[in-house]
């Protein structure tokens, strides 16, 4: 019956590599779908909205893009945040998003097909997805075949390491961040391959598109040049190297600083230092062997001791004079941290309160990768056993990765494309061996020599389908679990709230939204929002206020100082809030939804970094913790705590709420204890509004008394 | 025919109703002042003031206050721009007005003018306490054993004081010692909107007369006031005179000597004190009001968009001063524009011009960010005068910056250089025979 079918369509009549070349495509194709709806799990269940917080930020910059072209954005001075600093748009982003997104919508627009900016917004991280699969099938069979390479383009498509950052919504950098990087490492791989120029001006392309587009450049442009220093140290440096890093380094360097944020980092960083160390090392290394060719080794040997020893001691030495006469930027705090993951949690408060900045948990590995965990060893292995340049580019890269996505939760992204690749590498290589060994009527017909390999053991038939057989049952169970973790983990955008009631219906909390509407309609335009600066973009871009600091944490001192604010007692804050011209001040509480992400939680970084700066000189962590040293907000709290304006904002009139059965009036569900500060007024605000379910709460600023009464 | 007759007619009509429509508006312009009286005999007995007030171009409704029509409010309006009391001793006023909606009355932008007496009764106390003056118990009144005058009758509670406000806008240029009867007050410490228009000399104090002083008093030497006043945050203002008996006629006509002074009784200052005091307090003097800010870049006319770092910028606002009831031109040099964000960035003084008109010329700080152009003109006696502009400064624009840059030249001159040494290169590289070579072929 099969058969005919295939008659039918005419597919049997088909050449051997005509099939191959279908079923490649059937695969690939399928793969691609498969990654675009893979993603689709939070526009289906709720609506085709922005997630989270940085991506609204992308999306207002995007709108703006678009409606007042490139050189305006280019331009743009944002009065909206930051107030009163105000905050330069285009010199302080990557654009290649915007820019990305934009293009999409003009040319989709200019063939008359009318789409919503923000829809494009919303599905630009799935479509980019797709393009990866493509890319890591590419790079696959470019190190190992093309076998390898659908198996990974499969897993990429839906490995949860990769969707935790692209779902539909997540508009942000990495959403098409992780394609250009891949897209670079498979140029890389081809020019290095075969010492093409263009194929060395593609990857600088590539390489200048992923600098556009995010900060994680940074990993690519030290991976190429460990890759080549690694090929030198083992011996395997050739003109191919040569020509394909010197093309790509010199222009991919020149055309990164053409990106306004990056500027002229390329040529002052440390960050940067080990690429351009290579290249110098690169023309050594081929001045050396061109001597080596034209000289007798008694010379050469002279010379090159000379040489050598002079040349470290004139290297060190201006080394270290620039970076005592500070022309080498000092190391940046999020790059320190890679190394050195406590470095973070011990000095810049600001970067260790991003949960996405903490050092990644076994389990998260396991939750994020699954399978591949186990597969990723397998592949490696297959790698060292027949070294190419481009297999130790991958070894590089997966050793490098995992160190770092050991360190931060959120390089995890950087990690899994490699992981897919070796699993896809593991995988096809032991099907391939075992897939052999089946005996099927292909089997039969196996020539002499065959037969006799196939005595070396006995069951070899049964062996090899038990081996296939688990493999697919690793691989049906990792396509059970990454839907799971997809559905359940990663496609909430964060904006709605969505929780289990006791009926087990669903109920949606859409208290953000609600707030940040309030705000557009019911308040004066140009108010200033003063929030915790989690919310800012949001603010921004949904109620469109002015707001004092927002997620791009650029200026630590006006960030502490709302941090005060927020810590210091009622008249304290007063005084700052009015230095900065606070209108409204806004706080997330989830004392009565169980939102377990509120202010309150997050209030100790408050007072961290509240306590960094010489102004918040007279606040002190150790103030607003209970006697006994615990973070608490009954009555065992400290009064440092009971009388913060962040505690009043959250608990005003909370005691009057019964929040479960059998509980106190006051009882907060995410800690879990009744309030200890219960009745009070608040002096300097007054209540303005708080949502549905009291997750937002504003308050307003009050004038001074007009009879000048206390 | 008939129908341009009925259009002039027409027009005739129209412009009778809009002349009745202005003179309604120039009658309702009048201010009203509602004056409360503690009873029948207070019109005789103050007949002189009320004559002054009426004189100040007021539209006075007279109330007893136990009236039981006494109202001040309506649907949510005050009825009236200024309320005067003269009821120190009041228990309770008619209609259940209370001091709380004497004070919705001031923070709805009225002015209140009051007196008080040793026998004060606590609706009028409890006004004086709201806003920050704190009056003496009932039965206490001010005494003083050095300056009382010489009509005293043996209490030294009728006395001679000079220890005035300097400040002519409340008081008047001249001001004549005047005649006090009447309890002491003293000021909220922590009360900054508080004037002192009149305190009591050194020697004074307050207390009840005949009894022995077994506790300190309220208040003594010149941190006892005789005539309080306050200007609230909204401009509203209010003015408490210790002594009701201060704006007396009997008052008005005495002829004072204080018992220390030398030579011949004087006539005494409290007419005109107490004239000049009330039109302060009536808004007739003192009171500024700005308009028309205005602000651009020298030599363009004003726009919304953004200001640029460096920038020059000219300002400048219209001060007006109401001056016995008439708006003049403000002149005070001392008015100043301050460019704020957080912290002022630069701080310039507003130089007077014709009609009031007050401007300067700055430039803007080499700062991007969010600027307020400021002016806080906070002098006592006058109206705090308050008016903030939010501006954006922005940076340069890409193609803002200078093009060609002396320093640059070494560079411009190795990045030309450099195309013409790799083109020369190239050419000879292409098109250079190897003669040694061929010379070997040979």
């Amino acid at each position: 019956m099969a058969k005919s079918v295939l008659d039918v369509i005419g597919i049997s009549s088909l050449s051997q590599a005509k099939k191959e070349t279908l079923i490649q495509m059937t695969v690939l194709s399928i793969a691609c779908i498969l990654a675009f709806a893979a993603r689709l799990f939070s526009v289906l269940r709720f609506e085709s909205v922005i997630h989270e917080f940085d991506p609204y930020f992308n999306y207002r910059t995007t709108k703006h893009l678009v409606e007042h072209g490139y050189y305006d954005f280019h331009n743009w001075f944002d009065d909206r945040a930051w107030y009163p600093l105000g905050r330069i748009i285009g010199g302080t982003i990557y654009p290649g998003l915007m820019v990305t997104a934009s293009t999409i919508f003009n040319s989709l627009n200019f063939l008359n097909i009318t789409i919503n900016i923000r829809n494009v917004c919303v599905f630009l991280a799935p479509l980019f997805s797709s393009f990866t699969v493509i890319v890591v099938y590419l790079l696959t069979k470019e190190v190992k075949n093309a076998g390898a390479g659908l198996v990974a383009a499969a897993m990429i498509a839906i490995v949860p390491g990769y969707i935790s950052r692209s779902v539909a919504g997540s508009y942000d950098n990495e959403g098409i961040a992780i394609f250009c990087m891949l897209l670079t490492y498979f140029l890389w791989i081809k020019a290095s391959k075969t010492g093409s120029i263009s194929w060395s001006c593609m990857c600088a392309l590539a390489y200048f598109y992923m600098v556009s587009s995010w900060g994680g450049y940074v990993f690519l442009i030290n991976l190429i040049p460990i890759h080549v220093f690694v090929l030198m140290v083992t011996g395997r440096f050739s003109h191919r190297i040569y020509v394909a890093y010197c093309i790509t380094y010199s222009l991919g360097t020149i055309l990164s600083m053409q990106i306004p944020f990056v500027g002229f980092a390329p040529v002052e960083t440390s960050e940067h230092m080990a690429a351009l160390g290579v290249f110098g090392l690169c023309q050594i290394v081929a001045f050396v062997q061109y001597l080596q060719a034209n000289m007798s080794p008694g010379a050469f040997n002279v010379l090159y001791k000379g040489v050598m020893t002079i040349g470290l001691v004139a290297a060190g030495l201006s080394f270290g004079i620039a970076l005592f006469l500070g022309k080498i930027a000092p190391w940046t705090g999020r790059f320190y941290s890679l190394l050195d993951p406590s470095y973070a949690k011990n000095n810049i408060p600001i970067i260790a309160s991003v949960s996405e900045h903490q050092p990644t948990t076994w389990a998260s590995f396991y939750f994020d990768l699954q399978l591949l965990v186990f597969m990723f060893p397998v592949g490696l292995y297959y790698c060292f056993r027949e070294l190419t340049d481009a297999n130790i580019f991958v070894i590089v890269y997966s050793v490098t990765s995992i160190y770092f996505a050991g360190v931060m939760v959120r390089l995890m992204l950087v990690l899994a494309p490699i992981m897919c690749i070796m699993s896809g590498i593991g995988i096809s290589t032991t099907l391939s061996t075992y897939m052999k060994n089946l005996d099927t009527e292909q089997g039969v017909m196996q020539t002499q020599k065959n037969k006799k390999k196939a005595a070396d053991y006995p069951i070899k038939s049964e062996i090899a389908s038990v081996m296939v057989m688990i493999v697919g049952v690793f691989l049906a169970t990792f396509v059970f679990h990454c839907t799971w973790v997809t559905s359940e983990a990663y496609s909430s955008p964060s904006i709605v709230l969505a929780a289990k009631g006791a009926g087990g219906d669903r109920i949606i909390f859409d208290d953000f939204r609600e707030a940040y509407n309030w705000l557009k309609f019911n308040t004066p335009e140009d108010a200033k929002v003063m929030s915790w600066w989690d919310y800012g973009y949001q603010l921004t871009a949904m109620a469109n206020r002015t707001i004092l600091v927002d997620n791009n944490t650029w200026n630590n001192t006006h960030i502490s100082r709302v941090g005060q604010a927020m810590a210091s007692p009622e008249e304290h804050s007063y005084t700052i809030m009015k230095e900065l011209d606070v209108d409204y001040v806004l706080v997330i509480f989830g004392g009565i939804s169980g939102y377990s992400s509120d202010d309150i939680n997050k209030f100790l970084w408050m007072i961290r970094i509240g306590g960094s700066t010489p102004e918040g000189a007279h606040i002190s962590e150790s103030d607003y913790y209970s006697q006994s040293g615990e973070y608490r907000v009954d009555k065992d709290a400290s009064s440092a705590m009971l009388n913060s304006l962040m505690y009043k904002m959250c608990y005003y009139r909370f005691g009057e709420i019964m929040t479960e059965q059998g509980k106190p009036g006051g009882w907060d569900r995410v800690r879990n204890q009744e309030v200890g500060n219960k009745d009070f007024e608040l002096d300097v605000l007054e209540e303005a509004f708080t949502s549905e379910h009291w997750i937002v709460r504003i308050y307003k600023v009050k004038d001074m008394d007009n009879r000048g009464n206390n | 025919f008939t129908t341009l007759l009925y259009t002039i007619k027409f027009e005739e009509a129209m412009l009778k109703a809009l002349a009745v429509l202005v003179l309604v508006a120039i009658a309702s312009s009048k201010q009203r002042t509602l004056v409360i009286l503690e009873n029948v005999m207070t019109k005789e007995t103050h007949s002189s003031f009320l004559a002054d007030l009426a004189g100040k171009g007021q539209d006075v409704v007279y109330k007893y206050a136990t009236d039981s029509s006494l109202t001040i409010k309506k649907y949510g309006e005050s009825l009236y721009d200024n309320i005067v009391i003269l009821a120190p001793s009041v228990t309770a006023f008619g209609n259940s007005v209370s001091a709380s909606d004497f004070l919705e009355f001031v923070d709805d932008g009225g002015n209140i003018v009051f007196t008080a007496s040793s026998d004060i009764g606590d609706p009028v106390k409890e006004i004086a306490t709201e806003v920050g003056i704190e009056i003496d118990e009932e039965g206490t009144s001010v005494i003083d054993h050095m300056n009382y005058d010489a009509s005293d009758a043996g209490h030294h509670e009728l006395i001679v004081a000079d220890n005035f406000i300097d400040c002519p806008i409340i008081t008047g240029a001249d001001v004549e010692p005047v005649l006090f009867k009447g309890v002491g007050m003293a000021a909220d410490s922590e009360n900054e909107l508080i004037i002192d228009i009149l305190k009591a000399s050194p020697t004074a104090y307050s207390h009840a007369v005949d009894q022995d002083i077994i506790e300190y008093p309220l208040a003594i030497g010149s941190s006892l006031l005789l005539v309080a006043g306050m200007q609230a945050r909204n401009n509203a203002r209010i003015v408490v005179f210790g002594s009701h008996d201060m704006l007396s006629d009997r008052f008005y006509n005495a002829q004072i000597k204080a018992q220390a002074a030398e030579g011949a009784p004087k006539a005494a200052g409290n007419k005109a004190f107490v004239s000049n005091v009330l039109s302060w307090a009536l808004k007739l003097n003192g009171d500024l009001r700005f308009s028309n800010v205005v602000h651009n870049k020298v030599g363009e006319a004003p726009s919304d968009q953004a200001y640029r770092i460096t920038d020059e910028v000219e300002y400048s606002i219209i001060i007006e001063e109401m001056r016995n009831g008439n708006w003049e031109a403000f002149k005070g040099s001392d008015v100043q524009l301050e460019f704020v964000r957080i912290d002022p960035f630069v701080r310039a003084f507003l130089k007077p011009e014709t009609d009031g008109a007050f401007k300067v010329e700055f430039k803007i700080p080499d700062v991007y960010g969010v600027y307020q152009f400021k002016v806080d003109y906070n002098r006592v006696g006058y109206t705090h005068l308050y008016s903030t502009t939010q501006v954006s400064v922005r940076p340069f624009h890409h193609t803002e910056y200078e093009r060609f840059i002396p320093t640059a030249y070494p560079y411009y001159a190795s990045s030309f250089s450099m195309i013409a040494g790799l083109f020369l290169f190239c050419f000879v590289f292409l098109y250079h025979q190897d003669t040694a070579k061929t010379q070997k072929t040979e």
